[in-house]
């Protein structure tokens, strides 16, 4: 086949295909449309998952009669003159290509009536031509009719998925629209019924609660407003225990615009960390404010990716306000003065935040000499044992019982609880051991015998890298033989007849995990984050993601797990009331912590409400 | 089965056999105890299968037999009653026991005596007689050492060796060791090694009080089985099989610093800095400062939490050799000074080696070692 210039139809077609995918790019492109328009009321109904009918109704300024037919062109926009407006975009759309592309997948029909109009102008559009157009009575505003959505490109048809999927998917996409601009009224209708509305009220809150009901929004926290550089992040996250097994839940803005950007998760999952389980997800919805010149939205058709210039101050931002904000609701400990080092560290300031405040505070933090001192252990120092003097500390538990051996009962001011016994005591015993050994190294205990541990080839090769970490833990050894080490003194916390296990165990972690540790790394530290942030010494103790020695903390961190595992009371082990009690003293002291160092819960919490529900008492 | 007791004679007897009743078990059979007719006595036995208690009381027997009674409904029972004269009768048939004290009138469902687990008999292998007193000091200074993990079997046992005229008890965890040898009054023909189970000795430990006669000692044949004789009650109890470790060479033949204090002060100041040792993995800190121009030495005892504080203490010591410190987990230092009088020595060789704590004199043919191992800490 010879080279040949594609036809206008079908180049259009295949452009179209990168901003429409599937019936919600078609909502999503509208629905920016009408926000840009300065639309206070909108109305959005989709028939047969959008393939029978996508209609967006709003009530802006409207287009004029003739700008109509050109408003369907390709790079035709009202939002861009100049390649200069490129580099500050303040609306949602800005490349010209939404209704063209519609247009070329779709029969499109657009009415709209101008404020000082007298009446309605329509055009129907189809194949990228404009078959037809007229007058007809409307209301103020523009709806744009999108029927026979894909009829001509069946490839791109067999690919969607069930019409309530999709259905789903748009609305999910709407909803996320109202909680960026909640001032703005939308309603959504799904064949018939009313599916979502917000109610333009200008709170969020309200959005939240018509998208995730009051229960889930119950667990949801006002973020306190953070200002770093110049970025400010506002928004809402959620208490540990209300997540998802998905990320669904974490819905991203910048600058209005729902963005998905791999890095801001990471640097939501590592402000959780330890707090909430593996695998497990917050909610968090955060409005990120960024000079519009340091983000670069022109990167992706869909603008769904976004390029951050100053990305580690971002991350920091982010982690700030979500730690701050959950120390202030007393689920992680108040980090004590800004002076102390450590993980977010941001003044405390518990009720009404003061911008100035933090960024007056701010600088020492960003200091390279203060971040290193600090040892980057990260969150953990938020949550240290001890350093609490927030509003739990009065809060007791009384123990009960216990079940099957493992969870002691107990009463707390607010109804039951059931702790895990050996999850919950093994994370106090891990943030002991952190904090010890972070301080003045791990205390050690001699043995009065020496224990003779054999190992594997592998075992031995694991030795010397991590013999540095295992001696600050309290491990103390010799080689004996060719194939045995002697061990002499153990961490002070450790059970003595579990001391070969748990230092095998180390072993075994660490031993051939190269590829681990490298998937730690990648996880940790996404390509390009930690030289933007080393340039621009941003983030340093603030961030553990940031901090680049991030291997090297999840090693300890794992081997402090291992001891604190073989430290503590085990499931199926019977406990006094006595034992119950100064388990949960150590629990209480340490603030509660949600999640034991595997990611477990520690804690499971059936409120006095949900017990006067269960028994119909109310 | 027909026989009558005095109410204070059946309550004491119950109160001897409960230790050996089993708690948790899928034998319920081990949470009765049996009573038998026993000539012009009642047996009352009690087994939990690594431990059996038999206590014997005096009755008035009409006619023999034996019923297995839940212990802990018969011994509140009993408690409960009038200090009188109780008569018993059991029903064969139906096995049910009928309790009449006064013009109190109860029955009680029991099991089967034949179902009871036999008390095993350890009469054909050593036989020692060793005086109440000498267990009693053995088993009080060396069981604080055993380790109450079942880890490894044999450490929770106290290895007892009974050779020519002296008795010798260890104990062992993996961090300190006791041991306290004692002369018998008379030789045994036959040497024996045992490792008695910690909690049986505690148990026994218990009737000692009360003992005046040399206790007879008797292990079976193929050393399973220990049962101790004392007036009217036998406690048997298995043995742990397996090798105790070598402890001999565990105890320093010399050392650097000698120290002796004190017992009572020494304790008195290790439970004050273990307020502060508690929060902070237990570590006590020693320093041994020995006196200048004929002075007194001193012990410093130091403690801290980051959370509550911290602690010093000095007590007056006689120190021969060099300064000296060294970091001991309070719990330790507090068992073997509560087992202590008068003045003790301790002796240590630098802050990583053991050190040992003696009593400062002896009795005749009475010795008593302790070894600690330290905390390894930043000084």
């Amino acid at each position: 086949m010879p080279i040949q210039l594609l036809d206008r139809d079908v180049a259009s077609k295949i452009a179209a295909g990168e901003v429409i995918e599937r019936p919600a790019s078609v909502v999503k492109e509208l629905v920016e449309n009408a926000i840009d328009a300065g639309a206070g009321q909108i109305e959005v109904e989709i028939a047969r998952g959008g393939l029978d009918l996508i209609r967006v109704t709003d009530d802006a300024s409207g287009i004029p009669e003739n700008e109509l037919e050109l408003a369907v062109m390709r790079h035709a926009t009202s939002k861009l003159r100049s390649v200069r407006d490129l580099e500050s975009i303040g609306t949602l759309g800005f490349r010209g290509e939404a209704l063209a592309s519609i247009a070329a997948v779709a029969r499109m029909t657009i009415v709209s009536r101008v404020a000082d109009s007298e009446g309605g102008h329509y055009v129907i559009a189809a194949d990228n031509e404009i078959v037809e157009r007229g007058t007809q009575g409307a209301p103020f505003g523009t709806t744009v009719y999108v029927r026979d959505l894909f009829k001509n490109v069946p490839a791109r048809l067999s690919f969607l998925r069930s019409p309530a999927a999709e259905a789903t998917r748009c609305v999910n996409v709407l909803t996320q629209y109202a909680l960026a601009h909640p001032d703005v009224a939308l309603r959504v209708i799904v064949d018939g019924r009313l599916a979502f509305h917000s109610p333009g009220s200008g709170d969020a809150s309200h959005v939240l609660l018509e998208m995730w009901g009051p229960d889930t929004v119950s667990g949801m926290l006002p973020i306190q407003p953070t200002t770093m550089g110049g970025t400010t992040v506002t928004g809402y996250t959620s208490e540990p225990g209300t997540t998802r097994p998905r990320r669904t839940g974490q819905i991203l803005f910048i600058n209005g615009r729902l963005v998905e950007a791999r890095i801001l998760y990471y640097a939501i999952a590592d402000a959780y960390r330890d707090i909430v389980q593996r695998g497990r997800y917050p909610l968090v919805v955060l409005f990120l404010s960024v000079p519009s010149d340091e983000v670069d939205v022109n990167v992706h058709p869909t603008k769904a990716e976004v390029r951050l210039r100053r990305e580690g101050e971002v991350i920091a931002t982010i982690q700030r306000a979500i730690r701050r904000t959950l120390a202030a609701n007393g689920i992680v400990a108040a980090p004590a003065t800004a002076g102390q080092v450590g993980a977010f560290a941001a003044p405390p300031i518990p009720s009404a935040p003061l911008d100035a405040e933090v960024q007056l505070e701010a600088p020492p933090l960003f200091d390279e000499r203060h971040s290193r001192e600090s040892g980057d252990l990260g969150p953990d120092s938020a949550t240290k044992h001890g350093d609490s003097e927030g509003k739990r500390s009065e809060f007791t538990l009384r123990p009960v019982g216990q079940v099957g051996l493992t969870y002691i009962v107990a009463e707390g001011p607010d109804g039951m609880y059931l702790i895990d016994q050996h999850a919950a005591h093994e994370r106090v015993v891990f943030d002991q051991l952190l904090a010890e050994r972070r301080e003045k190294g791990a205390t050690s205990q001699g043995l009065l015998t020496p224990a003779t541990v054999q190992l594997t080839a592998r075992q031995l090769d694991a030795i010397a890298p991590l013999s540095d970490l295992l001696s600050s833990y309290g491990f103390e050894w010799e080689p004996f033989g060719d194939d045995a080490i002697l061990l002499r003194a153990m961490p002070a916390s450790l059970k003595e007849s579990e001391v070969s296990q748990a230092f095998l165990e180390v072993l075994d972690e660490h031993s051939g995990s190269e590829i681990d540790e490298v998937a730690l790394k990648g996880q940790a530290v996404p390509a390009g984050s930690s030289d933007s942030v080393a340039q621009e010494s941003i983030g340093g103790s603030d961030s553990i993601i940031a901090s680049g020695a991030d291997a090297v903390d999840m090693r300890e961190r794992r081997i402090a797990a291992t001891i604190a595992c073989h430290s503590t009371v085990r499931a199926g082990q019977t406990l006094s009331l006595a034992e119950m009690e100064s388990l949960l003293t150590l629990f209480r002291d340490a603030n509660f912590p949600r999640l034991c160092p595997h990611g477990r819960p520690t804690m499971v919490h059936l409120s006095s409400a949900q017990l006067e529900r269960q028994f119909a008492r109310r | 089965m027909k026989f009558s007791v005095l109410q204070e004679n059946l309550q004491r007897g119950l109160a001897t056999v409960m230790p050996a009743v089993a708690t948790r078990t899928t034998m319920p059979i081990t949470t009765h105890v049996m009573l038998q007719t026993d000539e012009s006595r009642l047996r009352l036995t009690a087994t939990n299968l690594e431990l059996s208690i038999s206590c014997w009381i005096s009755a008035s027997v009409e006619t023999q037999g034996s019923v297995a009674i839940p212990a802990r409904l018969f011994s509140d029972y009993v408690s409960s009653l009038q200090r009188d004269r109780v008569d018993l009768e059991l029903d064969t048939g139906t096995r049910q026991l009928n309790i009449i004290s006064g013009r109190f009138n109860t029955h009680m469902s029991g099991l089967d005596a034949d179902d009871f687990p036999p008390t095993p008999v350890a009469d054909d292998g050593i036989n020692a007689e060793v005086p109440p007193d000498v267990l009693r000091a053995g088993i009080d200074r060396v069981i604080i050492a055993a380790a109450t993990e079942d880890s490894r079997p044999v450490l929770t046992g106290v290895h007892t060796s009974i050779e020519g005229d002296s008795i010798t008890m260890a104990a062992a965890d993996g961090f300190r060791l006791a041991v306290q040898t004692t002369r018998l009054p008379q030789e045994v023909s036959e040497g024996v090694d045992l490792i008695i189970p910690a909690r049986s000795l505690r148990e026994l430990n218990r009737m000692l009080t009360e003992q005046e006669m040399p206790v007879r000692v008797t292990v079976n044949q193929a050393k399973t089985q220990v049962q101790f004789h004392l007036s009217n009650i036998v406690l048997g109890s298995q043995l742990i099989q397996g090798n105790f470790p070598n402890y001999r060479q565990l105890i320093p033949e010399s050392s650097n610093t000698q120290t002796s204090v004190e017992v009572a002060d020494f304790l008195r100041a290790t439970k004050t800095a273990a307020v502060f040792a508690r929060e902070g993995n237990g570590i006590v800190r020693l320093y041994m400062t020995p006196g200048e121009n004929e002075m007194a030495g001193t012990m410093r005892l130091e403690a801290r939490s980051d959370q509550i504080g911290d602690h010093e203490g000095v007590i007056d010591a006689n120190i021969g050799g060099e300064e000296a410190h060294i970091a001991f987990n309070h719990r330790y230092l507090e068992d073997v000074l509560g087992v202590l009088n008068s003045t003790a020595t301790l002796e240590v060789s630098g802050p990583s080696s053991p050190g040992t704590i003696r009593p400062a004199t002896t009795d005749d043919g009475t010795d008593y070692v302790h070894v600690v191992m330290p905390m390894f800490v930043q000084w």
